[in-house]
């Protein structure tokens, strides 16, 4: 009696410890979220005056309303940009990346192990070598100044996202496949039908990276785009900033940088089953 | 059902990508060169600041209207890059350069002007100098600097810009109020008298006490310098030392004038605390802190008196000489010369010219020294215009300060390798502020890492 009551004691204070860290570890999280959106509604000469009070009631809305006013409403534009540029970037990888997986993992051809070792070597190749090289490319064909080099290159070529995926699609059981093959399904009826359902976790994981990535690419959306009519969610913040040495409206800066996090938030949300399936499964056989 | 929606869901995905690329390919039509009128358009790339956008903004309008008298054919467009970052710029200008697309002239900071000439990547401007210098516009020494190579210039002043002191008077009013046995004077405006280091650590540390004595939530900072190795030089010129290289181009950074300084920064960074750390200025930049009235004095450019006069309404702002480390020396001031360029691979590089000459018109700098942007003109005809409207604004009587400032430069030293060495130098820069490493040691990093620069070895 007295060894049980002496482990449930134990046991208590295991739980209150992990519960307290699991909390730190949360706040910590959550801190900068809490920081970006207090400080979007809080009066922006509060923010100038270095006040770091985490608690404040002098709210007002002058922020946001500085964003939506900017730029004559520049805000919806950007947003439907960002989001052109982001979906059809995460539809198509997912597309492009699955298949390729799908070879790499279950169609047996000569060569595939140097080339897929050679596929993923090139994640070693940082993307600020490639970007000048590749502009020039983009620059010859006359793809600067619009969505493409912005889209097409992620779709055509993920290589991490073949990575991830193929070590799904190689716990796929072979004998499923082959019962479909004797039911009469081809390569591609394996890949639609099987192949893409058992795989869904790990589509939205990739899917969601994919699509954050594309939404942050503030690198790649200044370089390629310049006309006004193609901003971008994160030009337009960049845009908001008041001058190189002062960030004297950091309130209209944090009211952009919440209202732009809103879509992932959404998306997150949506798909946060799948996704913390998909990550507690990534690379499992 | 199930069928339905699928296939629903895939028309809705197929929908979404032919729209985005229909309106990609839209967007990449070649853009017209020509307006209506027939004149060609020239696009100017300039920085983002939404506060000094105005000002480049009305240079660029009144520089049409020269170009319209003058019955030029051309016009200039803004292209505002959506950075605030001059190194962002520059790959912005630098991917536009090669890939012949966006604005053709443009300006950037002086730091980034010897690694542009160095990668060929200006357009050759020496018959536009040749021609603003013999029309009696221009003096031929605004010309010269990271510019020029080999006798050829490939960049214009836009203007001037230099380090100043600026002070909170009201801060101090209320500090000396509050300490009428410790009271603290207004740092000297006198550039031939300036006020010491020893003086300026007094100060800064009797004011951070007492707002420190009233509450965390009251607590408020001296002082707020740079310690960058732009900056340096200044110091140590202060100091009675050199601008980092000596006349016969030897580094001299590891010299008892640079250790000094630094010794100096210590006292305040670590000792004191009466500068805001790393960590403070990464809530809220210092610039910002100084305008919201959390920071007593500040080491800064001329750049922020557009700020100063816009955000400062609750206080009283005074401008002082850069602080000496004694009255023997004369006080330096680091000033920075930003310049337009010309793309060496514009389709129209004679219209490029022609819009360039137009920005340094009369009426062009007039229109941007009437916003207080772009710092001191160097046109002189310019100038007495530039200080007339700061005399218009709560700067006033620091108009002469500000002049004084001009006398004693301390140019920066740019070179093709200095941005390198300004960045290895800022990474080790926490390790010393955290007081992992003494003034000495990071002064003599400071001093290897550019000789290492100089030899080409970074």
């Amino acid at each position: 009696m007295r060894k049980l009551r002496r482990a449930t004691k134990r046991k208590i204070i295991e739980t209150v410890i992990i519960s307290v860290i699991v909390m730190i570890a949360a706040l910590l999280c959550i801190f900068p979220f809490y920081w970006m959106i207090l400080n979007s509604i809080k009066n922006p000469d509060l923010i100038n005056q270095g006040s770091a009070a985490i608690f404040t009631t002098d709210l007002t809305w002058d922020s946001y309303k500085a964003v939506f006013e900017y730029g004559d409403g520049l805000l919806w534009r950007a947003y439907l940009n960002s989001f052109i540029i982001a979906a059809i970037q995460t539809v198509g990888t997912l597309f492009t990346s699955s298949l390729a997986a799908f070879a790499f993992a279950k169609i047996r051809f000569k060569g595939s192990k140097p080339i897929f070792g050679l596929f993923i070597s090139t994640l070693m190749i940082p993307g600020q070598v490639t970007m000048l090289p590749l502009f020039m490319m983009f620059a010859k064909i006359g793809w600067t100044n619009s969505f493409l080099p912005l889209i097409v290159p992620g779709v055509m070529i993920n290589t991490y996202g073949v990575f991830m995926l193929r070590s799904f699609i190689v716990s796929i059981p072979s004998g499923l496949l082959e019962a479909a093959e004797i039911d009469g399904c081809g390569w591609f009826g394996k890949y639609f039908k099987i192949v893409l359902r058992l795989i869904k976790p790990a589509l939205v994981t990739l899917g969601l990276f994919t699509f954050i990535g594309s939404w942050n690419n503030y690198m790649g959306h200044l370089i390629y785009l310049s006309d006004e009519s193609l901003t971008t969610i994160p030009l337009l913040i960049a845009g908001l900033k008041e001058t190189h040495m002062t960030g004297a409206n950091w309130g209209r800066i944090m009211a952009a940088s919440t209202l732009s996090i809103v879509p992932i938030a959404i998306v997150y949300l949506a798909c946060q089953k799948y996704f913390v399936q998909g990550i507690a499964t990534t690379g499992m056989k | 059902m199930k069928k339905t929606l699928n296939k629903l869901l895939a028309t809705c995905l197929a929908a979404t990508m032919s729209v985005g690329i229909m309106s990609g390919l839209a967007a990449c039509t070649p853009k017209e060169k020509v307006d209506a009128e027939g004149n060609v358009i020239v696009t100017m790339s300039i920085m983002n600041s939404t506060n000094e956008n105005p000002g480049w903004l009305a240079m660029i309008d009144a520089a049409n209207g020269v170009l319209e008298r003058d019955g030029a054919k051309v016009r200039i467009e803004p292209e505002i890059i959506k950075t605030d970052d001059w190194d962002q710029y520059y790959t912005k200008i630098t991917s536009n350069i090669l890939g012949n697309i966006g604005g053709t002239i443009g300006r950037i900071a002086e730091s980034h002007i010897p690694m542009m000439v160095d990668k060929r990547q200006l357009a050759d401007l020496t018959d536009v100098r040749n021609e603003l210098v013999e029309t009696g516009d221009y003096d031929a020494s605004a010309f010269g600097g990271v510019a020029e190579s080999d006798g050829r210039f490939y960049g214009l002043p836009s203007g001037t810009q230099h380090m100043v002191m600026y002070y909170n008077k009201t801060i101090f009013d209320e500090y000396n109020a509050a300490n009428p046995d410790a009271a603290v004077s207004y740092p000297s405006s006198d550039w031939e008298n300036a006020s010491t280091f020893a003086e300026i650590q007094d100060t800064a540390k009797k004011i951070t006490d007492y707002y420190s004595s009233l509450g965390s939530d009251k607590k408020k900072f001296g002082l707020s310098a740079g310690p960058f190795l732009a900056y340096a030089g200044m110091y140590a010129k202060n100091s009675g030392g050199e601008n980092i290289f000596d006349d016969a181009g030897e580094c001299v950074i590891s010299s008892q004038p640079f250790y000094d300084v630094y010794d100096w920064f210590t006292q305040m960074l670590v000792t004191d605390k009466s500068m805001p750390s790393t960590s403070d200025t990464q809530t809220l930049d210092a610039a910002a802190r100084f305008l919201g009235g959390n920071i007593a004095m500040i080491i800064d450019g001329v750049w922020q008196m557009h700020d100063i006069c816009k955000y400062t309404n609750n206080y009283e702002i005074g401008i002082a000489a850069i602080p000496v480390s004694d009255t023997q020396y004369p006080s330096y001031s680091t000033t920075f010369t930003d310049r337009f360029w010309a793309s060496r691979n514009s389709r129209h590089p004679e219209e490029d010219k022609i819009a360039l000459k137009a920005l340094m018109s009369k009426e062009a700098i007039l229109a941007l020294g009437e916003k207080q942007i772009g710092g001191i003109p160097v046109r002189p005809d310019c100038v007495d215009n530039y200080f007339k409207s700061i005399r218009e604004t709560k700067l006033a009587d620091s108009v002469d300060v500000v002049k004084g400032g001009i006398v004693n430069k301390a140019n920066v030293p740019y070179s093709t390798y200095y941005n390198i060495v300004d960045q290895q130098i800022n990474q080790k820069m926490s390790l010393w502020i955290n007081g992992n490493m003494t003034a000495k040691e990071f002064v003599d990093f400071m001093d290897e890492t550019m000789k290492k620069g100089m030899q080409g070895r970074l």
